[in-house]
């Protein structure tokens, strides 16, 4: 069981913040989806099984060389806030 | 004659033999597009002008006696999670809803070298979570089929366009069963291909151990031929396999397996009833039929929710109202903007999904649900390879059932989440998955059945699947309401 505290203290790490009036059906929903994925405790670990897998085979990896970067007006293009050519963010130091 | 009604390979065929322009067959399908959106509403942006221009073009180019690539000047549509340069690529997300990606996907840039003609970008759930297209931010895609239901998802728009001959192609990406559910609701092939076979740059990430982009048709072979446009290794993206690899193949004489798990109590009877008989039909085709065990199947849903939810929730930091996207017009310093922005620019699915993800990856859980997620996923991942050691392919449902109302799951998540049943191991074993029409139920909605192959052949899914639809004519039964 996961409580309001403990969801709020989620959303605050990961950048969210839930209104009061949605918390109680928040807290319902990752409820019954936690009783979901906790089937999983039920399957048994294989020994031979590493804690950390390559999951997927992969391709293989480029040289890395030094090639010419998006121009920096495009990238600023799509930025909310942005001022003699950088992103404008609030002010972070008092 | 009316062009909207031929498939890919028919299109490209005429335009080639100049019997039709291709820019009066992008002019067709403009017209068709006027004339069904107020019913199915799969655009979320539709480039006509702009595909008018690229399809006369091809028609400049093919009457100088250029040699051109097979499918030039076909139109096609791509989900809108696919970033298009110039054109809105917006995610079905309040975060992205005036973004302008400055780069094309890779994928959209081979497309634009094969000559197809792109008609618009497609809805679908937001950041493609979801199994119905009900959680985009701005419009409903409804089942051209029977418009009171839905399209299926993530990819809706993708698999609806296609179904209503708005388009005769389309893209769109699958996380857990993405293409190949809403496929199976609207009566359209659609494929998952082997992980790594179709570059991922320029698609927007949600899980990217899991994300594969990849086609929508009315038939097998133009399947076969859009996937063979977008197979190609990407320097760019380093999980992209050689295209060497992935061999043409003749499917015939294959073993099939039935796993049994995928036939039990929660399996529609219409939907069990019409695979069974797939399965039949494929015996008198000449292949052997023989029950196979996929013991793990009940964890993949457990599974596939930690990772992909995990996953997302690291992707989807970098929506933080700074670069790019949406940012809350009011805050009160840094942490403030970011929760702002965050909590208003995301819809509930997508914050559900950051919210899981986050806690099974936070310090007391990660043991038990991430680290425990990865090894099962290990196991499913050694089950399939050993279940392709008896059969040489896999048929299952796609779904459980066929495509249900409008808000009829749209209240409790899990009953939600497990529409993508028959779906989501496929994602974690990284093998190819086609999803293909087998029939319809007694209310006339389509069924779809899923042939699951060995890592790298999808080409034989795709032979096998044209075979059946030859055999069986299944694709004239597949007419539309809309």
């Amino acid at each position: 069981m996961i409580g309001q505290e403990e969801i709020r203290h989620i959303a605050a790490l990961a950048r969210l913040r839930i209104p009061d009036e949605r918390m109680e059906q928040m807290a319902k929903d990752m409820n019954s989806i936690l009783a979901m994925v906790d089937k999983l405790a039920g399957l048994k670990d294989d020994a031979q099984i590493p804690d950390s897998l390559p999951t997927m085979p992969a391709g293989s990896v480029r040289e890395d060389t030094v090639r010419p970067s998006q121009p920096r007006e495009a990238v600023l293009a799509n930025a909310p806030e942005s001022y003699a050519g950088c992103f404008v963010v609030p002010k972070t130091v008092e | 004659m009316d062009l909207t009604l031929l498939t890919a390979s028919a299109l490209a065929s005429g335009i080639k033999k100049r019997e039709y322009s291709a820019r009066e067959v992008a002019q067709a399908f403009l017209d068709r597009i006027k004339k069904t959106e107020p019913a199915v509403q799969s655009f979320i942006t539709v480039t006509g002008e702009r595909a008018l221009e690229k399809a006369a073009k091809v028609d400049e180019r093919l009457g100088r006696g250029e040699d051109m690539p097979e499918l030039a000047g076909v139109p096609i549509a791509l989900k809108d999670n696919i970033c298009t340069e110039g054109v809105r690529t917006t995610c079905a997300s309040k975060m992205l809803r005036d973004f302008i990606p400055n780069y094309s996907a890779t994928v959209a840039q081979h497309l634009e070298k094969a000559g197809l003609i792109m008609l618009g970008k497609l809805n679908m759930d937001e950041f493609a979570m979801g199994s119905t297209c009900e959680n985009s931010a701005f419009q409903t895609t409804k089942n051209p089929f029977d418009t009171s239901r839905v399209p299926g998802g993530s990819s809706g728009g993708s698999a609806a366009c296609v179904a209503a001959h708005e388009a005769p192609l389309s893209l769109g990406s699958d996380t857990g069963g993405s293409i190949r559910i809403p496929a199976s609701f609207c009566g359209v092939y659609g494929l998952k291909p082997t992980y790594g076979a179709v570059s991922r740059y320029g698609l927007v990430a949600f899980a990217s151990s899991l994300d594969q982009i990849g086609p929508f048709a009315r038939s097998a072979a133009d399947i076969r031929a859009l996937f063979s446009v977008i197979n190609r290794r990407d320097p760019r993206d380093m999980t992209s396999l050689d295209e060497s690899l992935f061999k043409r193949a003749d499917s015939s004489g294959w073993v099939i397996g039935l796993p049994e798990e995928y036939f039990g109590d929660g399996i529609d009877g219409e939907v069990r009833d019409a695979v069974l008989k797939a399965a039949k039909t494929f015996e008198k085709m000449g292949h052997r039929v023989r029950p196979v065990r996929l013991a793990l199947s009940e964890y993949a849903l457990p599974v596939y929710y930690i990772l992909s939810s995990a996953e997302a929730s690291s992707n989807l930091a970098c929506f933080d109202g700074v670069r790019y996207g949406y940012r809350a017009p009011e805050y009160d310093g840094l942490f403030d903007m970011y929760c702002r922005t965050r909590s208003e620019g995301f819809g509930s699915e997508v914050q559900r999904r950051i919210l899981l993800g986050t806690y099974v990856l936070s310090a007391g859980f990660y043991d038990a649900y991430y680290k425990k997620a990865q090894k099962a996923r290990a196991q499913i991942m050694a089950e399939y390879a050993a279940v392709f050691d008896e059969a040489d392919v896999l048929l299952t449902p796609v779904s459980p059932q066929t495509a249900f109302r409008f808000g009829e799951r749209t209240a409790d998540p899990v009953k939600m989440y497990m529409t993508d049943i028959c779906t989501v191991s496929v994602n974690i074993a990284g093998v190819p998955a086609l999803s293909a029409p087998c029939g319809r139920d007694s209310r006339g909605l389509p069924i779809g059945m899923q042939l699951i192959g060995r890592r790298l052949s999808d080409y034989g899914l795709i032979d096998m699947a044209e075979r059946f639809e030859r055999h069986t004519g299944v694709m004239d039964t597949m007419t539309p309401a809309v």
